[in-house]
């Protein structure tokens, strides 16, 4: 059995003991121990991938006789420096989520078997290569996390839940759209047979374009390019599709908010580099400006609404917004510099994201409230919180020294480049440092709100504050060493991606070149 | 040497008859649980399941032992078409038969009615529905189909005092007879029209009527078995039938009733496609009441309190879609479809079980929210089978969708029609549409569950709860193994 497969599916081979160990306490370590068997894999790999290696585990599933063409459905997983970093943030978040649900009393049992369930969508999510096995990891993380919402989450649980699974499967049957189209237009020959193959290899690969055939045409390819790109958009989330994301964080559980800021979010970021502008290349390199926009627009309005919130963890959900906003800007710029930027800000923001919902987290399971307006001067009776809360909160703004700056740095870099070239306007890269002066507005006002002044709460004596205990200290150290570390060597990530991020670049631009040339006569 | 025309005529009729011999079985099944059901007293009602039971189970061993045809043959001149889909459609038949048997072994033992009557009329839409999978000529259609639906009147009126069950009964009789009078008329016109009613000479002959006046024939006689398949508009007894009729019953009307419905549309449209018709007008009628079925089943669910009712209206959205697959036609789509109806059996027994298992808490679902922790095995099934039934992966319900959509998208590729992309994308759209009210009975069930009350706690018969473990497993393995198998071989 592959590493590859191990990987994936440790999670579910577990589930008969979940559903049959008497005693429920032990099913916590298990998931942990599980998310640390999957970190210690990864480390294992790390050496292959600092080579700029991969790995491949292909088998053949399904073959459908259609008329005198073969449909192939393979159990394809590729394991690229991309897919590595981002596994190796779903672990290492899981293993966080893990640590961070202490609270869980009520229906344990059925908690810790959709997290199971989670882990494996989420690694499969990365790590598949043809393209419906890619469909169903990426639809089995929606139910879980409907469950996992509406059952342990706020007051508004139940709404949060229904508008996150009802949105993103809107993008996912876009995307099932597309994919089933796709495989019409890219015909393999093999040994005379005419194959037809969901593989992202065939997809990407213009010499088995079909020519004629329907997604050969230029209005189709852009058509579908977008359908793709609002699929993963909806996920990321890109503005104007992003109103599902605050009501799901907020509602939802710190654990829960922890694994969707840190991991789910990133599925869309990743979809988007691999599937979306893997596929088309050529309309992703004519039509680059548009996400561009959209990357600024997000950024700018993510930073704003953001200032203007009252409720911690909304204002946090905003901020990841205007984060994933870098992300579509450094995809846009088209340059290898930008898209490292953005492939290491979806691993730092996977990390500072999820610190940023445990400090959210630890002041609710104190007091249940989490108007920013309640908190005052928690310094003085919370200091080793507020160390953390700092961290996570100045890594937020992007300060240099810590993780987000090197990702942020990277991206404006390439969007200026982009911009010198004339891809798109100037303005865009000067609205991501508009974005960056937001974050700081917000996150330093709100830091200064809550943790700084006289020390004064709105509960007054009867809410005890004890300042953070052993496992909290754990849960938040954690990414918050991860953070530092990330600030002061980004090589240890960009090592490992970079490699995969300049193939797939260089790989986009000459695929592009291929198609524009179909189109000359 | 000439062989005389009567041994001739005489060897075709056997050759017929042998080639109907499950019907034949059947109708002495009835005969022989009639019998048994005048002779026997009350105490014993159930002997006649039993021997029902047992003689569906040898005729399911027997159609397997036998396996499909090797080549299929029109039996009495014509009449009806005996090949391998027919054979697949008579084991679906004869499974979901089983399956109902089981369902309404629980329900008439609580029951003060003559059960034996009941076994007949299972058999005499088996029967109905059987000839109906098979039917080539559209009398015989018109037979069977009118065999199955008077016996599905009387079940769903089963329970003589439940007015709200007469009242379902009444109105399925009278939208049936109307149905059947208005395709009585049609096909009269067809006749007129073209001098012939088999399916298989159809087209031929209307090629060269003109459009205006063939259409009106064709969508009469349409209407006739779009009322048994519950698609718009003709679907307005669906919602009260499925609410007010027996579990069984509805389950199966629900499960075999459809089953029955587009296996006759799938012959028709086989032998005479649609697209060959006045330049597609006449498939361009039909994607319209299929993408109108789709939207109106899958909006109209969303309003829904009532368990089965929620249901009812799903399925109306589902024989949109597989209305759109029958009638853009293709041995692909084909292939498809015959694994849809497999996998929509399931799914639909399944849900009706669940339901059944559900009733001391009522059918209201907001008033399942009382269920509490009693309530865990019929939930567990429905966490998996109404996700399935919404085509979320890895479920045999997101397989049957692809099964369907990726032969659609050939289709499109290939003929350019327009209205073939137009179905897909609508066949999408309601696929998230439905998802919403499908998850409506587990937000009931889970989100909203109130502390258990222990004073209810009942007792889940052993036959259902099998059965429905059996089923849930079937519709997670179907979704990711080996599907393939059985779609290239309805294809081929």
């Amino acid at each position: 059995m592959s590493v590859l497969t191990l990987l994936v599916f440790l999670p579910i081979a577990l589930l008969p003991v979940y559903i049959w160990l008497p005693r429920v306490g032990w099913l916590r370590a298990l998931t942990g121990l599980t998310a640390l068997a999957q970190l210690g894999v990864l480390a294992a790999l790390a050496p292959t991938f600092w080579a700029g290696g991969g790995l491949v585990t292909l088998h053949p599933w399904i073959d459908l006789h259609l008329g005198d063409a073969l449909l192939k459905i393979r159990y394809e997983l590729v394991m690229d420096g991309i897919s590595y970093t981002l596994s190796l943030l779903s672990a290492g978040i899981m293993l966080i989520a893990v640590l961070a649900s202490d609270h869980i009393t009520h229906r344990p049992r059925l908690y810790w078997i959709l997290l199971q369930l989670l882990n494996t969508s989420l690694i499969g999510c990365f790590l598949a290569q043809d393209m419906v096995l890619f469909y169903i990891f990426f639809e089995v993380m929606l139910l879980p996390m409907f469950f996992l919402i509406g059952i342990w989450g706020g007051a508004r649980r139940e709404y949060a839940a229904v508008k996150f699974f009802l949105y993103t499967l809107l993008g996912s049957l876009l995307l099932l759209l597309v994919i089933a189209g796709l495989v019409f237009s890219y015909p393999v020959m093999q040994g005379g047979v005419r194959t037809l193959q969901f593989s992202f290899s065939t997809f990407s690969n213009p010499g088995y374009l079909e020519a004629g055939s329907f997604f050969a045409d230029g209005t189709v390819r852009t058509l579908a390019f977008w359908a793709m790109f609002l699929a993963f958009a909806i996920k990321l989330p890109a503005i104007p599709l992003h109103t599902w994301l605050p009501d799901a964080h907020v509602e939802a559980s710190t654990p829960i908010s922890v694994i969707l800021a840190g991991v789910l979010l990133k599925v869309g970021g990743y979809g988007l580099l691999r599937f979306a502008i893997g596929i088309f290349p050529d309309v992703y390199l004519e039509q680059r400006h548009w996400i561009a926009l959209l990357g600024g627009l997000s950024i700018v309005y993510g930073g704003l609404v953001a200032l203007g919130q009252t409720h911690f963890k909304r204002q946090i959900a905003y901020s990841s917004v205007a984060h994933m906003g870098f992300v579509l800007l450094g995809l846009a710029a088209g340059n290898a510099v930008g898209a490292h930027g953005a492939v290491l800000q979806l691993f730092t923001h996977g990390l500072i994201a999820g610190m940023l919902f445990l400090v959210a987290g630890a002041l609710y399971h104190r007091t249940g409230d989490l108007a920013i307006a309640s908190y005052s001067g928690l310094w003085h009776q919370m200091p080793r919180f507020t160390l953390l809360a700092a961290v996570a909160m100045f890594a937020g703004m992007g300060l240099p020294g810590l993780a987000a700056f090197i990702p942020e740095l990277l991206v404006l870099n390439g969007a200026f480049q982009a911009a010198s070239t004339g891809v798109f306007a100037w303005v865009y890269p000067v609205l991501g440092i508009g974005g960056i002066l937001l974050s700081a507005a917000y996150l330093l006002w709100t830091f200064r709100r809550m943790f700084m002044g006289e020390y004064r709460t709105a509960g007054g004596q009867a809410w005890a504050l004890p300042d953070l205990n052993r496992t909290e200290w754990l849960t938040l150290s954690l990414p918050g060493i991860a953070i530092v570390l990330l600030g002061i060597w980004p090589g240890l990530i960009l090592d490992l991606s970079g490699p995969a991020v300049e193939a797939f670049f260089r790989q986009v631009h000459a695929h592009a070149a291929t198609y524009l040339s179909f189109s000359q006569p | 040497m000439s062989v005389p025309l009567a041994s001739l005529w005489r060897f075709a009729l056997e050759q017929s008859l042998a080639a109907i011999a499950p019907e034949l079985f059947l109708t002495v099944l009835l005969l022989a649980v009639l019998v048994i059901d005048l002779f026997r007293p009350q105490s014993t009602r159930l002997v006649a399941g039993f021997v029902s039971l047992g003689g569906l189970l040898a005729l399911l061993i027997a159609l397997l032992i036998q396996g499909p045809p090797a080549r299929s043959l029109l039996a009495f001149d014509g009449m009806l078409q005996i090949d391998k889909l027919g054979w697949y459609f008579r084991l679906l038949l004869a499974g979901g038969h089983v399956l109902v048997l089981l369902q309404s072994f629980s329900f008439l033992r609580e029951g003060r009615y003559r059960a034996g009557e009941f076994f007949v009329l299972l058999l005499g839409m088996h029967t109905g529905l059987s000839l109906m999978a098979q039917a080539n000529h559209f009398l015989l259609a018109f037979l069977a189909m009118e065999m199955a639906s008077v016996c599905g009147y009387v079940l769903t009126a089963w329970v003589r005092d439940d007015r709200t069950a007469a009242d379902a009964g009444l109105k399925y009789m009278l939208y049936g007879v109307f149905s059947s009078g208005v395709m009585l008329f049609g096909l009269s016109l067809v006749y007129g029209l073209g001098g012939t009613l088999r399916f298989d000479e159809l087209t031929g002959v209307l090629h060269a009527v003109p459009a205006e006046a063939g259409l009106v024939a064709l969508s009469l006689v349409f209407a006739g078995f779009a009322y048994k398949a519950g698609l718009v508009p003709f679907h307005f007894w669906v919602p009260d039938v499925y609410q007010a009729a027996p579990y069984p019953v509805a389950a199966l009307l629900s499960g075999m009733g459809k089953v029955g419905a587009f296996a006759l549309l799938l012959r028709w449209f086989l032998a005479a496609p649609p697209a060959a018709l006045w330049d597609g007008l006449w498939l361009q009628v039909l994607v319209i009441l299929a993408i109108v079925s789709m939207l109106w089943g899958n909006l109209a669910a969303w309003g829904q309190t009532h368990y089965r009712r929620l249901l009812a209206y799903s399925s109306i959205g589902h024989s949109g879609l597989m209305l759109l697959a029958v009638a853009v036609g293709g041995t692909a789509l084909q292939a498809g479809l015959g694994y849809y109806l497999l996998v929509y059996l399931i799914l639909t027994y399944g849900v009706f079980m669940a339901g059944q298992l559900l009733l001391p808490w009522g059918e209201s679902m907001p008033h399942w929210s009382k269920a509490g922790t009693a309530a865990q095995a019929p939930v567990l099934l429905l966490a998996v089978l109404l996700p399935a039934l919404a085509g979320l992966p890895p479920t045999a319900g997101f397989t049957a969708k692809l099964g369907l959509f990726i032969p659609l998208w050939e289709a499109y590729t290939q003929q350019q029609n327009p209205w073939i992309l137009a179905g897909l994308g609508m066949g999408v759209l309601t696929t998230l549409l439905g998802l919403y009210y499908y998850l409506r009975p587990l937000i009931y069930l889970i989100f909203r569950r109130e502390a258990a009350d222990t004073s209810l706690q009942p007792q889940f018969p052993g036959s259902l709860l099998l059965a429905g473990i059996l089923l849930a497993i079937a519709v997670l393995y179907l979704g990711l193994f080996h599907y393939d198998r059985l779609l290239n071989w309805l294809g081929a």
